[in-house]
């Protein structure tokens, strides 16, 4: 017997039971499924930031390569040995995830040290510049948190609120970590050319 | 708010900030937890990191051993923040609130 048999008893098994609507009219029943199909239809139209946290992507280690919330060396003025993004074999992907990709503006650094082992610790705030690249628009003043596995933690250590004012390409993506929903990022140097690449790719 | 981290504020970091025409903010001040913001010309200053690091820090640092210590930088004030300096000329004592 295939399951598809099986499903189809199962309904069957279920219509057939005693029917608990039978006290209700039919008016008021149909009052009823025509409100809960409106609320249904309502609630499927939320954004993608609004997404449940049980839905959101677990941040795994090959999200966390893509997504490793650190800014491109070349938006601290240093020269970078590595290829430019587009040549990345991870760009598809960094695109292909993200929420969102819009150009940003660095307007707050916060630099938090904690007594005990000396951790540092950033929140940058940016505010969206301009139209969205792709995806969905970003949310003004957007805090950003480079902690301790960020491979950009050392330069914004040395340059700190001298980045204020930066502009750059940033790719934000939502994912949930434990039962949260944590926001991680990648900023590239802007360009005309990046973003002409990102949206050749959605 | 401590006696010892309003002097250092007043006599070390408030000078320091405002000698660079930068303004000072302080958002929270206990022996928990500090946190400043600059804004105005010393936030984007290339040698602030050292002024903060090595001279705004450590003095904190030892009027309250155990605070968690931040500063932020930029356009956006922490919200109840006071500003302690703003842009004076030097001969202007810093306002105290």
């Amino acid at each position: 017997m295939d399951t598809g048999a099986i499903a189809l008893r199962a309904t069957a098994a279920k219509v057939s039971a005693p029917v608990p609507l039978r006290p209700i009219s039919r008016p008021k029943f149909l009052l009823a499924l025509v409100t809960l199909m409106l609320a249904a239809a309502c609630g499927g139209a939320e954004s993608p930031s609004e997404t449940p946290v049980d839905e959101l992507p677990p941040y795994t280690a090959a999200e966390a390569a893509l997504y490793n919330d650190s800014l491109a060396p070349e938006i601290f003025g240093v020269e970078s040995l590595g290829k430019p993004p587009t040549a990345k074999e991870t760009f598809a992907d960094l695109v292909g995830k993200a929420d969102s990709v819009a150009r940003a503006r660095l307007t707050t650094v916060t630099r938090t040290k904690t007594p005990i082992d000396g951790r540092v610790r950033y929140v940058l705030v940016v505010e969206p510049m301009g139209e969205t690249i792709v995806g969905e628009p970003l949310s003004p003043n957007l805090e950003l948190t480079v902690g301790l596995g960020s491979p950009s933690l050392s330069l914004l250590h040395s340059m700190d609120a001298e980045m204020v004012g930066s502009k750059f390409i940033l790719f934000v993506k939502r994912y949930r970590a434990h039962g949260e929903s944590v926001l991680h990022f990648r900023a590239e140097v802007d360009s005309a050319s990046l973003a002409d690449a990102v949206r050749k790719l959605r | 708010m401590s006696d010892s981290l309003s002097e250092v504020l007043s006599q070390v970091v408030g000078p320091l900030i405002a000698e660079d025409s930068g303004e000072l903010f302080v958002a929270k001040l206990d022996a928990k937890e500090i946190h400043l913001h600059l804004r105005g010309s010393f936030s984007g200053c290339p040698g602030n990191q050292l002024v903060i690091q090595h001279l705004v820090e450590p003095a904190l640092r030892r009027a309250a051993p155990n605070a968690v210590i931040t500063v932020s930088s930029g356009e956006l004030i922490p919200e109840g923040a006071v500003q302690w300096t703003r842009v004076q000329s030097p001969s202007a004592p810093p306002p105290r609130k």
